[in-house]
């Protein structure tokens, strides 16, 4: 108990510490406002700053899809993030590719000019490198193997990779097989992307085979240069694939950092000329491919003989010999993530089918060989394609 | 005061038992790998382990990348949570606080000591596990006929001895920052309590639920901001160029919950009651 005398009035409070606590307590009311006031500023920086709202002038659709496939000459230097959601299974031999679809990679990427650039894969405590040269050679390092590769030329074909996942490359690769109008072209309301205001472009595919239903794309109004690409199935909301520059500079890169580590003592070095590939394909006896398939014609890798893509634009799909053995364990991985075992008349298939990718295995009892499917197409497309593909072989010597 | 608390700290055993263990962690796996000649695969188990049967210089930074994620935070929790819930639980923080001293004076001096900690324990590891690295797994390469050898860093450019060196400095100073940021969460609880071991299990649920939802895709709106989300940024120093960007947001975020949990840990013990 305190008495205090109370100024100017004359008499003695009997109440328990009252004047007292409250200047305590005010004191502590005041440290927590203070407390409470750094929380909020910290707190509400980065919402405040995801608020501000974009200003960018209006951009026709036809406009910007031509401004973002002119766009391969604007240099650019930043940090993406590619999300996919595919659910493909780890593939024997192909489990790089699944997982491009199916998991996060974080991308770094320098870009100069079309044949000068350099795209690093990170992961934790790892990570793989491309450089393109001027002169088509390309030079890829592995942390993991400690290894260089060189490849000279040009591959008639390939696996996709990660640098293809890069927003300027892919926004371009799909738009370049976009056909409008025949492709209806929209507009999307603009998204500040690694601060920039982007005016957005969806392009709806009307191939009724193709599983795309939609391809979403914000780019740079200035350069058109692609910073996020989305692309989802048909009848899903949500997107498969998603892709974003989550830092960039529209500038040049450094030139130092475009030149591949140097061979040295100590890190394995190896050189692959590309075109070789193509003859090593033909060189282990797969035999031709057809000229149609599910009644699309071949369009690609058509000097190659273990492999070949069919059809145009969005519905196109590949067809690539595999080893047996490999094969078998493909299929029995596809089988395993719920893939749907089929009969052909000469052969074994395993079909699965993503919602936006579908991948078959089909096994030809006659001639021995096994061939991976795959495309944005439906799986009754790549059926009838392996039904057909078993039917070729019919008859032919193993 | 702060000469009195990191006193206090260097004379007690259990500091340099903690110290003992974290680089007896590192050493036992050494000799397991030098005796196997057998490592994790790249990508799997603590970065730069895969690399270090060809290069022993990188031990250091494997050994960081060991005790970093768990061993590290565990051990400045215990240590940070005790720092006054431990003094109340003892009944000297009331003999502690008689003294001519300001409350705010002993926060500071209790956080300098847990730095000295840290940076103690991690420079403990860093030069223990470069022995170990030398003497079991080799000294990096030899010179090459046509380019000086040297560590390779990730991105495939070789490291000179004096890169290496600064890389390797510039990682313990921001593994420090991220250990504050662990010592500010267990201080602000050891102002809560009385009791040091409920501060330290409070500072590791606060870790272990942040890595979690670390992990869960649902959570990605708030996984820039979680206080584990950006520790292993430190490994960024090895890429060519240094990728700075997660180790940028590394310290940002660190630095806000070391400025926010200070300032909280200080306006509750300025008024809290010492019963003890």
């Amino acid at each position: 108990m305190v008495r205090r005398a109370i100024p100017g009035h004359g008499w003695w409070v009997a109440a328990p510490n009252l004047l007292n606590q409250t200047v305590v307590r005010r004191e502590a009311l005041r440290r927590w406002l203070l407390v409470g006031a750094a929380t909020a500023v910290a707190a509400g920086t980065p919402v405040a700053l995801r608020a501000i709202p974009t200003r960018v002038r209006d951009i026709p659709p036809d406009q910007l899809f031509q401004l973002v496939r002119g766009s391969a000459r604007q240099p650019y230097q930043g940090f993406a993030l590619s999300t996919g959601t595919a659910g493909l299974p780890a593939l024997p031999q192909l489990t790089s590719v699944s997982r491009l679809l199916s998991g996060q990679t974080q991308l770094r990427a320098w870009y100069a000019a079309p044949d000068r650039w350099r795209v690093d894969t990170l992961n934790e405590g790892d990570e793989h490198g491309l450089y393109a040269g001027p002169d088509g050679q390309q030079t890829l390092w592995d942390y993991g193997a400690n290894q260089i590769t060189e490849v000279t030329g040009t591959a008639p074909v390939r696996l996709p990779r990660a640098a293809d996942l890069v927003p300027p490359d892919l926004g371009r690769r799909l738009l370049g097989d976009a056909r409008p109008p025949t492709d209806r072209l929209t507009a999307l309301p603009a998204k500040r992307i690694a601060s920039i205001s982007a005016p957005g472009l969806r392009v709806t595919p009307s191939d009724p085979q193709s599983t795309l239903g939609r391809v979403d794309l914000w780019a740079d109004p200035a350069t058109g240069l692609p910073l996020q690409v989305e692309v989802a199935a048909k009848g899903v909301p949500t997107p498969v694939l998603s892709t974003r520059f989550l830092d960039l500079a529209r500038t040049a890169p450094d030139p130092a950092v475009l030149v591949p580590p140097p061979v040295r003592t100590g890190v394995g070095f190896t050189v692959t000329n590309a075109p070789d590939l193509g003859g090593a394909l033909s060189n282990l006896g797969l035999g031709q491919l057809p000229h149609r398939l599910a009644g699309r014609c071949r369009t690609g890798g058509t000097a190659l003989t273990g492999a070949g893509q069919y059809g145009t634009g969005f519905a196109s799909f590949v067809v690539l010999a595999v080893p047996r053995n490999t094969g078998f364990d493909m299929m029995r991985t596809m089988l395993h993530a719920g893939g749907v075992a089929l009969d052909l008349p000469r052969g074994d298939a395993v079909l699965l089918a993503t919602g936006l990718l579908s991948v078959m295995g089909v096994d030809s009892h006659a001639v021995r060989r096994t061939y991976l499917l795959a495309g944005l197409v439906g799986g009754d497309l790549l059926h009838q394609a392996g039904t057909d593909l078993d039917a070729f072989w019919a008859g032919r010597p193993a | 005061m702060i000469r009195t608390e990191i006193v206090k700290l260097l004379v007690r055993p259990r500091t340099w038992i903690t110290v003992l263990l974290l680089c007896l962690l590192p050493f036992v796996v050494a000799i397991f790998l030098a005796t196997t000649n057998l490592a994790p695969p790249p990508g799997e188990g603590p970065a730069f382990l895969s690399a270090v049967l060809r290069d022993g210089t990188l031990y250091p930074a494997a050994a960081l990348a060991m005790v970093v994620p768990v061993f590290l935070p565990v051990s400045v929790a215990v240590l940070a949570g005790d720092s006054v819930a431990g003094e109340a639980t003892g009944g000297t923080l009331r003999y502690l606080l008689v003294r001519p001293v300001g409350r705010t004076r002993l926060l500071v001096a209790k956080l300098v000591s847990v730095l000295v900690f840290v940076l103690l324990a991690i420079a403990a590891v860093i030069v223990t596990s470069y022995l170990t690295g030398r003497a079991l797994l080799g000294g990096g390469q030899p010179a090459a006929v046509a380019l000086p050898g040297g560590t390779t860093s990730l991105s495939g450019t070789p490291l000179t001895p004096t890169d290496l060196f600064l890389r390797t400095l510039a990682s313990i100073g921001y593994a420090t920052v991220c250990m504050l940021a662990v010592a500010a969460i267990a201080l602000f609880l050891s102002t809560l309590t009385d009791s040091a071991l409920g501060a330290a299990l409070g500072a590791l649920a606060v870790l272990v639920a942040s890595e979690l939802l670390a992990t869960l895709d649902a959570a990605s709106s708030v996984q820039p901001y979680l206080p584990t989300r950006y520790w292993l940024a430190w490994i960024d120093f090895f890429r060519q160029p240094i990728f700075w960007r997660d180790i940028d947001r590394g310290l940002a975020v660190s630095g806000v919950y070391i400025g926010l949990l200070l300032l909280a840990s200080w306006a509750n013990f300025m008024t809290r009651d010492i019963t003890a």
